[in-house]
């Protein structure tokens, strides 16, 4: 417990330093976060034109396939705030900086999580709380659903976060493994839409190898009543399995750079 | 033709850069290939009801996902990201004091990058593509030239525009946000993500107007057949009075932000 507490304020800290760093160069961050609010916004319009063709795909209305599409976009956009580092775990272990963590008397995760907040995601979240304000006026407006959606996009970004941990580990045995991983971000569009009415391997592949769909179809097919089935109630468990075997995946990748020597 | 030797080791050299990194080039095509498929059963879903939207058919719409998405590549590159680096690690000095024009020097540079996509990227992604979800041939082979002819006159308004990007660095000295917001841009505008006839009437009137339509909407619907012969004449002089407009914007941009630069590091 006491430890539990040190690593928070040390956390705390990191966090702080981190604001400071990002705030000396307004521009680029002003920049950066307007940059994702644009192709976000390029991405919710194109789609919303394509489904007004029909008005619904698979008993979805537009606005529904909004929120899934800001469960998307806010889950990545929480990833992005405090998990960004895990996409540099490939350059920590080319550079050498992973050393640095090992050394260091705080568990060497937490190193990598407290070292990077990207500021970007900032754009991202203001475009998905606007997105869900939107959707939730033109739905049927209710504060359970608010509050249910809230837990999904909690839940979502973990599990998310977690995918980007166990995929950015493939550096520890690849030597462009961040480009291997960089093939989940491709499929996040696919989760953006309702996976049913993709063909089965898709579905098979997003349900059981890359459990995306966890983030958006099932808990909100579940929670809007949308014939998902009760697999929409096992998000939570897949969000805390991913983390047990994230954090495997992650010291046994960590043996292997030790034994290796580099 | 000695005369155009330093201007071929350009070429090979961006050529052999981007081989260095052929690996990045896979990934960015099962990138593709991946969008492909999900359009593909996007608008599976829209057309399961009507068989004509917007005057496409399915196989129409299909083979526009195609073209649209391997010419949209290049948008994630071009000769912006070259000058934003450049700025970004102040090498900009060393091509600036290079025996030949900056701007004639980025000219051979893309040409470069243009045949590497054009030898390496272009043909596995239609390769794949064409085999999972299948292509239509061009409506009638005027068209088919006339698609070609289209290609390299956007080429060419893809250079002037990237230029213009590219020195706007110069006074963000931003590596990355301006070159993300160019690229929502022309995605969103050339009709890369959705076919311009798909837009809103009033939306369609106004990005009609911009020149970003030439590079990928004009040629795909050249292809498919969907412009008549009268109005492609109109669109030929426009998309050449864009590229004049943009040659003279990008001139006085290039000599006003050369007097503003600033080289950082190094």
């Amino acid at each position: 417990m006491k430890n539990t507490i040190k690593y928070f304020g040390l956390y705390c800290s990191f966090v702080e330093k981190n604001i400071i760093r990002v705030l000396s160069y307004k521009m680029d961050t002003f920049l950066s976060i307007v940059s994702w609010i644009i192709i976000q916004l390029c991405g919710i319009v194109s789609t919303w034109i394509i489904i007004k063709q029909i008005g619904s795909i698979d008993n979805w209305n537009i606005y529904e396939i909004g929120i899934l599409y800001g469960l998307v976009s806010s889950s990545r956009a929480f990833s992005m705030i405090f998990f960004d580092s895990f996409w540099q775990i490939g350059s920590f272990i080319r550079l050498g900086t992973l050393d640095i963590f090992l050394t260091s008397p705080i568990p060497p995760l937490l190193n990598v999580i407290a070292y990077r907040f990207e500021v970007s995601g900032i754009g991202n979240l203001l475009f998905s709380l606007g997105l869900f304000f939107y959707c939730f006026f033109h739905l049927h407006f209710s504060i359970f659903l608010v509050l249910k959606v809230i837990c999904i996009v909690i839940i979502s970004s973990l599990i998310l976060s977690a995918i980007f941990l166990i995929v950015n580990c493939i550096n520890f045995w690849l030597i462009s493994g961040s480009e291997v991983a960089e093939i989940v971000i491709t499929l996040l569009d696919f989760i953006k839409y309702p996976i049913s009415i993709f063909p089965n391997v898709i579905k098979i592949v997003l349900t059981y190898f890359i459990p995306l769909s966890f983030i958006s179809y099932f808990p909100l097919g579940y929670v809007l009543n949308k014939n998902v089935g009760i697999i929409g109630i096992m998000t939570p468990i897949v969000c805390i399995l991913l983390w047990l075997i994230a954090i495997k995946v992650w010291n046994y990748g960590l043996k292997v750079y030790g034994s290796t020597g580099s | 033709m000695a005369g155009l030797k330093k201007y071929f080791a350009i070429v090979k050299a961006v050529m052999e850069n981007n081989l260095a990194y052929i690996g990045a080039t896979y990934v960015g095509i099962i990138f593709s290939v991946f969008q492909v498929v999900l359009m593909y059963y996007l608008w599976k879903i829209i057309f399961s009801n009507q068989d004509v939207i917007e005057g496409m058919t399915f196989s129409q719409m299909t083979t526009y996902i195609i073209i649209s998405k391997v010419l949209s590549l290049q948008f994630s590159y071009g000769i912006d990201v070259k000058i934003s680096d450049d700025i970004y690690n102040g090498s900009i000095i060393q091509d600036l004091l290079l025996p030949i024009n900056y701007k004639v020097y980025l000219l051979w540079h893309k040409l470069g990058e243009t045949l590497f996509f054009f030898l390496f990227r272009y043909p596995l992604i239609l390769i794949i593509s064409i085999s999972f979800i299948g292509f239509s041939t061009p409506s009638n082979f005027s068209n088919f030239i006339l698609f070609f002819i289209f290609l390299v006159l956007s080429a060419i308004l893809l250079y002037y525009i990237e230029f213009i990007v590219g020195l706007i660095a110069i006074f963000t000295l931003n590596k990355y946000s301006v070159r993300t917001i160019k690229e929502g841009i022309l995605l969103f505008f050339s009709g890369a993500l959705i076919p311009l006839q798909f837009l809103p009437d009033s939306i369609e009137r106004i990005v009609n107007i911009m020149p970003f339509k030439y590079i990928i909407s004009v040629p795909a619907n050249t292809y498919l057949g969907l412009i008549d012969n009268k109005s492609i004449i109109l669109t030929i002089v426009l998309e050449l009075l864009w590229i004049i407009i943009l040659f003279i914007v990008s001139n006085a941009f290039y000599r006003y932000s050369m007097k503003k630069i600033i080289i950082q590091g190094g």
